[in-house]
């Protein structure tokens, strides 16, 4: 186990510190930028009117006559760089093994290795929570950094924001898990990396249009960033157990699907 | 690390469509099954015997097998596996038996019906063209593929249900080796020591200098034949009792081929058995103690190699004193492919050459060349057959 964890490591830290530094980074300045926006705001919606949809599809949830303090701080959740920083991670990380393996012809020397299928998927599955985990801590730290900066009133409390980073944990997971899924099915990384893509872009899209478009609502469902709701965790402060589970099942079955998809294929690298 | 050939028809590995998601494979109780949660898997020992022995007692129950002990203790490798020198063991030891070993890659054959066993300490030369399957053999033999039909068993075990156990005791070398651009030696070798249990840097070292490879190189910086070297290095570090190397001398320079092959020769003496897979006629001749050809997918000859010497035919040059007795002559049986020209004779002499001289000695030659047995033209004729069925 530890040597496929330090092959592993070797194989990650870079991307897993970039994408560190970038999450920090990002949300450090929307952080501080937050309460500029929130100040033009009025004037913004004036001018725009469709803002406010966009506002509304973006945060998944009716944002009413006027976009409150605590509405904002749902930003730093839900903007599509801090989404897209994630999964680009995800994608990333969970169609390495086995899809680029097998697309590098390297799979050959892992597998002549003593360890089993399921321990390798095992030892990549480990390093992705932990991974997750620390990207999902890294961003609130940046937020911290800068959350002197904020309006008391637009600073979520400690709690809410603990529970928005479990549910975006959720999210994490639930993608991932279908990352590994499209991997562990396929011979061709670049394959795998398409088909996850087109699958978060699809469900970001849905959630968008959702919120404004009626065909949409009825299949939104699928799409899991319905379960994904910073928004109404920030203003309620309700913990979203239905969301979490259904987004961690989601997650863990794709997962352990994958994996014995994975130990049970041909393997071929020719 | 360039860009690989894609099989054409090679449906099997290529499946990101949702058929496979909906096997009936996934709808059964093993999808939950406890092991699958548990990543720690009993790979500490190998609870298999010889195919030899497996028969009589369920492989679960049975201890490790040990390696052919009249080669051990005469070469003085006590110590090693757990070995006691001086322990006499069974010399028929089978570590490779494969049983019908059956392939498809959709409608078209990989391998069918691949049927041999290889015993402890043998070098065992598995020669054929490209693409007549004997990297498809390897692969099932590791478990990278699941045989349609048949069953490989390698020290008594499932080739496929039993890979991670198997490959403890395994060496491998890819056909195509890819390497990790990242990898250095000493980074593998540390690496594979985690992975295996054992300090591996010092026998690292050892074979690094054996092969005069720099172990602080990147993957990325190697040449072909250092990252063949590094892949050797890392098949050979543990002592593994078997290894199954695919065409391991290419890239390799003509020393270094040497090298490679003394080395093989150390291990088949000290009991470890050397599965060898190559279409270089010269290096298989130099090195096996058996071969078997592999033809379409099927093997059409397995023997020793002295058999196949004794088969294998000589190139015989006589010169007659006289263009009479060159002219008239009869052609014996044992003589084949006769071409004369003038008081020359140029043919082909199968088998023992007792014959041969024996009626030579009666003749009015001046001159006789005989040359060693030529296993390439008895290769040839399998290969040739091969190409005129197609």
């Amino acid at each position: 186990m530890r040597g496929m964890l330090q092959k592993i490591l070797h194989e990650v830290w870079l991307p897993t510190l970039l994408c560190c530094i970038g999450i920090f980074a990002f949300k450090a300045l929307l952080t501080y930028a937050l309460p500029q926006v929130m100040a033009g705001m009025e004037e913004i919606l004036e001018k725009l009117p469709f803002a406010k949809t966009l506002i509304t599809a973006l945060l998944g949830t009716e944002v009413g006559s006027e976009v409150s303090a605590r509405t904002m701080q749902a930003f730093l959740w839900v903007h599509p760089v801090v989404l897209a920083l994630l999964w680009g991670f995800e994608i990333m990380y969970c169609t390495r093994t086995p899809a680029g393996e097998i697309d590098r012809g390297t799979i050959d020397v892992l597998l002549s290795w003593p360890v089993s299928r399921r321990q390798v998927y095992c030892c990549e599955t480990i390093l992705w929570v932990l991974a997750g985990v620390l990207l999902i801590v890294v961003g609130y730290l940046g937020h911290r950094l800068t959350v002197s900066t904020m309006p008391a009133d637009m600073r979520p409390t400690w709690p809410r924001a603990a529970m928005v980073m479990v549910n975006l944990f959720g999210v994490y997971v639930a993608v991932g898990g279908i990352a590994f899924l499209v991997s562990a099915s396929s011979d061709r990384r670049g394959r795998a990396v398409a088909v996850v893509f087109v699958f978060v872009l699809v469900s970001f899209l849905l959630n968008f249009l959702a919120q404004f478009w009626a065909p949409a609502r009825h299949v939104a469902f699928l799409s899991v960033m319905e379960y994904y709701q910073p928004a109404r965790i920030l203003s309620s402060g309700i913990f979203p157990y239905r969301n979490v589970v259904i987004l961690i099942a989601i997650g863990v079955s794709s997962w352990v699907l994958g994996g014995e998809v994975f130990a049970r294929r041909n393997i071929c690298t020719l | 690390m360039g860009g690989r050939q894609k099989n054409g028809g090679q449906k099997y590995a290529d499946v990101t469509g949702l058929p496979i998601f909906l096997s009936p494979i996934f709808l059964s109780p093993i999808f939950l099954s406890p092991i699958f949660l548990s990543p720690h898997l009993p790979v500490t020992r190998l609870p298999c015997v010889s195919a030899a022995r497996a028969d009589a007692v369920p492989a679960d129950h049975l201890s490790p097998p040990r390696r052919s002990g009249t080669v051990v203790a005469a070469q003085g490798s006590a110590g090693r596996s757990g070995v006691s020198p001086g322990v006499l063991f069974s010399h028929s030891e089978v570590v490779i038996d494969a049983q019908r070993l059956t392939r498809f890659y959709g409608r078209r054959v990989g391998v069918q019906d691949v049927s041999f066993q290889v015993a402890a300490g043998e070098i065992f030369g598995f020669l054929g063209p490209n693409g007549a399957g004997k990297t498809t053999v390897i692969r099932l033999l590791l478990g990278f593929l699941r045989p349609t039909s048949g069953q490989g068993r390698i020290f008594g075990c499932d080739c496929w249900r039993r890979r991670a156990q198997i490959c403890r005791q395994v060496g491998y070398l890819p056909g195509d080796l890819r390497l990790y651009s990242w990898l250095t030696g000493r980074r593998a070798l540390g690496i594979l020591a985690r992975i295996r249990g054992v300090p591996l840097l010092s026998a690292g070292r050892e074979l690094a200098a054996r092969f005069r490879l720099e172990l602080d190189l990147p993957v990325h910086k190697m040449s072909r034949g250092m990252r063949q070297k590094l892949g050797l290095i890392l098949a050979l570090v543990h002592r593994p009792r078997l290894l199954l190397l695919d065409e391991p001398t290419s890239g390799l320079d003509p020393l270094m081929q040497d090298v490679l092959s003394d080395l093989l020769r150390e291990r088949a003496a000290a009991g470890d058995t050397v599965f060898f897979s190559s279409h270089t006629l010269s290096e298989v001749e130099r090195l096996c103690d058996r071969i078997a050809i592999v033809r379409d997918g099927q093997v059409v000859a397995d023997e020793r190699m002295e058999a196949m010497r004794q088969r294998a035919c000589r190139e015989v040059v006589l010169t007659f004193a006289d263009l009479a007795a060159a002219q008239q002559l009869p052609v014996p049986p044992f003589l084949q492919q006769v071409t004369r020209i003038g008081t020359r004779w140029r043919a082909e002499l199968t088998g023992s050459p007792t014959k041969f001289l024996s009626w030579a000695a009666e003749l009015p030659l001046v001159d006789v060349a005989l040359s060693p047995p030529r296993l390439e033209n008895l290769f040839r004729r399998f290969y040739d057959a091969a190409q005129e069925d197609a």
